[in-house]
């Protein structure tokens, strides 16, 4: 059995997947993550299903809590540009060849670490993914000092670019302590589940954890693998209307646009994930005389205190839940002029696009999406279980693992990224060439990916995402190679579907 | 204010042997240092891909029977002379290297960029019309003067601060006053000229400048020569643009010589010719990448500063690590601060005569 689950803002999504068959359910965020899986797990064995989640929590704790939540960000950059208004430069440096060329001073770090004022702290240091012990060492001594799970380490990003990789590891550091929560009330249901990245791919969570800002975007990418999945159509613009936003992605070639280097709150990062336009309304935006681009609770048709979207389309003849109740008071060419804004903001999006077909999905895609169309000048497919399409799309992902190594002949080492069980490090033959060392990679993925429980069709297809290696001359000797090699099993739908 | 970096992954193949000094991990490790350092995210840095030179533009400079030559060896392999074998291929990229010196001067006259830096292998200023010499095929210095002068450039001031006399570069320009050729280089190393005597000829007469340097120069020195010479002579010649050899080999980490530049020294070296070019020729410089051979030592950081220095990025932590700083010691001289003030009085005396900026009495 195959169960995906999709944590939205304001819903949760489960897709169960069984011989070809599809099931979808529904629930309000509000019931607690602990309290869905426990009505999922009367219905399916967790233990034995492959579970796998795609969560909008990082991206809510970061649009909403980001200056918040307090981050104290230890530098070790050595030499080169000036750092100090990212974050406080200490003593301690790798230089490019991953050796320790300034050891770390103890003392200078923990008192940097007893003097702040913090929520959580970030740890960056330059070419850290060529050597961590500096970040591991200052780990040990910030353990010390504040929660492990609210400490990030910048190595675990696996890509070069300092800049790029302190970045991002401010924003693990603010999403880490939420995620592991997460993390741990999925883990009483099962210690074997996958989270759904950005870009469409599925890790297992220790993975995850390491560097959660993959999970950025993941919702946007499980809705345009769903929509994908349920329409068969290969090119096509997806719109999903959420509770609090409504995202807009393309798909090509049955997948969606991916984009690098991703700007954060201001911050250039390298997230990776799909491309996609987010509007900020949704069927639990608020209106108050004019729709407002926040939610502040549920719509009156379902209990709520204050009308949304989801009431006004009630007021024009929808039968949306509890309908009477949202026609208190809300005048119908208001609701018209309202709702009808918010149609043209998206079919001026869509009409953007080369693309001829838009695909609906979302609770309110049948209400609303036909209509962007026709302004648009699109076809228009709203699909069966287009509510839950976000879910779908993570139940029939392949486990697609990206793996970050680094060789290094002279001493015979190769480093996996991830250093997870234990295998970071390996023995290496001294004479490999760089196709050998490929290949030696896209083995090691497809093993890692293999052991994770995914299907032997699926991991067949491998990028080569980079490649660099050149030769260590010493003593007018070459000694040996230095190969940085980046590979990632194709993103798509399981072929064991 | 923008800077450019003119750089081809072609640059990376280039190699005489894996053991040769001039060979590609100069520029690997180079190039890791800067995606480390997210140079290239840098809103003011544009990374520029290089065109490849014509055949019309090196032959402005070289002679056909060489071109012809090299051309031809380089399809089975040859060989120059001892330093300088032809491996399969690289007329190409030598083309390509030209290329990226010319692409550089193009974006700075044309205005995209207020100044630019040709990250480019392999290197030039020992190449003379006639052959190649010293790890150098076609003169890439050469061959972007003579494209800036067609177009229109009168007075270019070339600043050759490589560990080696750029000979090859000297002799081009020997008898042109719209070129003021001026060298610092370690003396005694190969090539053996770039004595202060040599001034020029003809018309060029005093257009060359040599400033010898003894072993073991370090920052204070190189600082004090374009303070005292390098300075006022150019304010005197007021060019309209400023073309620098920036070979990296007077780090004092370099294994094949023996002075001692720091990578901050360099930083404040670039500094200066910005500020002179900022100040004579609206801020156009481009520095071309001659020698270097401290592959992993030196070249990450001092490329690193002289970027740095360009697009006007603090310098305050351009350095080495500490742990590389024992070489230092073992590589300044006491002497060569004495030796280095005694050049800069010779080279004062002979040349005063042709830059009054030089006289003592003013």
């Amino acid at each position: 059995m195959i169960v995906g689950i999709d944590v939205g803002g304001t819903n949760t999504d489960i897709a169960y997947l069984e011989d070809g068959v599809l099931k979808t359910m529904k629930y309000p965020n509000e019931y607690g993550i602990v309290r869905i899986l426990e009505k999922v797990s009367r219905e399916v064995n967790l233990e034995d299903s492959r579970l796998i989640i795609s969560t909008s929590l990082p991206i809510n704790l970061i649009s909403s809590r980001f200056d918040k939540i307090k981050t104290l960000t230890l530098l070790f950059p050595g030499p080169g540009l000036n750092y100090k208004e990212h974050g406080v430069v200490l003593k301690g440096c790798v230089n490019h060849r991953g050796e320790i060329v300034e050891d770390v001073d103890e003392n200078e770090i923990e008192s940097f670490l007893r003097g702040y004022d913090y929520d959580c702290i970030a740890i960056a240091g330059k070419f850290s993914v060529r050597n961590p012990y500096i970040e591991h060492k200052v780990f040990e001594i910030a353990k010390k000092f504040a929660d492990p799970h609210a400490i990030a380490l910048s190595h675990h990003i696996g890509k070069l670019n300092f800049m790029l990789r302190l970045n991002t590891t401010v924003i693990n550091s603010k999403i880490s302590r939420e995620v592991w929560m997460l993390t741990e009330s999925i883990r009483k249901f099962t210690d074997k589940f996958f989270y759904y990245k950005g870009d469409g791919g599925i890790i297992p969570w220790r993975i995850a954890m390491r560097n959660p800002s993959e999970l950025y975007n993941s919702s946007p990418s499980s809705v345009a693998y769903g929509a994908y999945y349920l329409t068969g159509e290969k090119n096509a613009i997806v719109i999903d209307i959420g509770g609090t936003t409504t995202d807009i992605t393309l798909i090509k070639d049955g997948k969606p646009m991916v984009v690098e280097d991703v700007s954060v709150c201001g911050l250039k990062t390298h997230i990776r994930c799909v491309n996609c336009i987010s509007i900020p309304y949704g069927g639990d935006s608020l209106f108050d005389g004019e729709l407002k681009p926040f939610r502040l609770g549920k719509p009156l048709a379902f209990g709520g205190e204050h009308p949304t979207l989801t009431d006004l389309l009630n007021v024009l003849g929808e039968k949306i839940g509890n309908y009477r109740a949202s026609k208190d008071g809300i005048e119908r060419d208001v609701a018209e002029r309202e709702v009808d804004r918010y149609i043209e903001i998206l079919a001026e999006k869509v009409k953007g696009f080369q693309v001829n077909t838009v695909i609906g999905t979302g609770y309110l895609a049948s209400y609303i999406i036909p209509e962007v169309a026709r302004r648009a000048g699109k076809r228009c497919i709203i699909p069966e279980n287009h509510q839950s399409a976000n879910a779908v799309g993570v139940a029939v992902s392949r486990i697609s693992l990206t793996l970050y190594a680094r060789f290094d002949t002279e001493k015979g080492l190769a480093i996996f990224n991830g250093e997870i069980e234990g295998e970071q490090y390996e023995r290496l033959d001294k004479n490999l060439d760089d196709e050998e060392i490929v290949e030696m990679c896209i083995e090691k993925v497809r093993d890692i990916a293999m052991s994770y429980g995914a299907d032997e069709e699926d991991v067949k297809e491998v990028d080569l995402v980079y490649f660099n290696s050149y030769s260590v001359v010493k003593g007018g000797i070459v000694r040996g190679k230095i190969a940085d090699v980046i590979v990632q099993i194709k993103p798509g739908l399981s072929g064991a579907l | 204010m923008r800077t450019g970096i003119v750089f081809h992954p072609k640059y990376l193949e280039h190699e005489q042997s894996p053991t040769h000094p001039e060979r590609r991990e100069r520029l690997a490790y180079t190039l890791d240092q800067l995606i480390e350092e997210g140079i290239f995210d840098i809103d003011r840095i544009m990374m520029i891909q290089p065109r490849k030179a014509s055949l019309d533009e090196i032959l402005e400079v070289h002679e056909p029977e060489y071109i012809e030559f090299l051309k031809k060896e380089s399809e089975k392999g040859g060989i120059i002379d001892y330093d300088t074998n032809i491996p399969v291929g690289v007329f190409e990229t030598a083309m390509l290297s030209a290329g990226g010196a010319l692409k550089a001067a193009e974006i700075v006259a044309d205005g995209l960029v207020r100044n630019a830096f040709a990250m480019i292998r392999p290197p030039g200023h020992h190449a003379k019309p006639y052959t190649g010499a010293g790890f150098c095929y076609l003169n890439n210095m050469a061959i972007m003067v003579k494209f800036l002068q067609k177009k229109g450039f009168e007075r270019v001031l070339i600043l050759d601060w490589d560990a080696h006399h750029g000979d090859g570069t000297q002799e081009i320009f020997y008898e042109d006053d719209s070129v003021l050729f001026i060298s610092t280089h370690q003396m005694p190393l190969y090539p053996g000229t770039g004595y202060p005597d040599e001034t020029g000829k003809g018309k060029g007469e005093g257009y060359t400048i040599n400033i010898p340097l003894p072993p073991g120069t370090s920052d204070e020195e190189y600082l004090l020569v374009f303070d005292s010479i390098i300075e006022p002579v150019a304010k005197e010649f007021d060019p309209d643009f400023i073309a620098v050899s920036a070979g990296q080999d007077n780090h004092f980490t370099d294994p094949i010589t023996d002075l001692a530049l720091t990578a901050r020294g360099y930083g404040e070296l670039m500094k200066r010719a910005v500020n002179l070019a900022e100040k004579l020729c609206n801020g156009r410089i481009v520095a071309i990448l001659e020698g270097g051979y401290s592959v992993e030592h030196a070249l990450p950081y001092t490329n690193l500063a002289i970027i740095s220095a360009l697009a006007d990025l603090d310098l305050d932590f351009i350095r080495e690590p500490e742990s590389y700083l024992s070489q230092l010691r073992w590589r300044k001289r006491s002497y060569a601060a004495e030796k280095v003030r005694d050049n800069i009085r010779e080279v004062k005396s002979l040349h005063s005569r042709y830059w009054r900026s030089l006289r003592t009495d003013g």
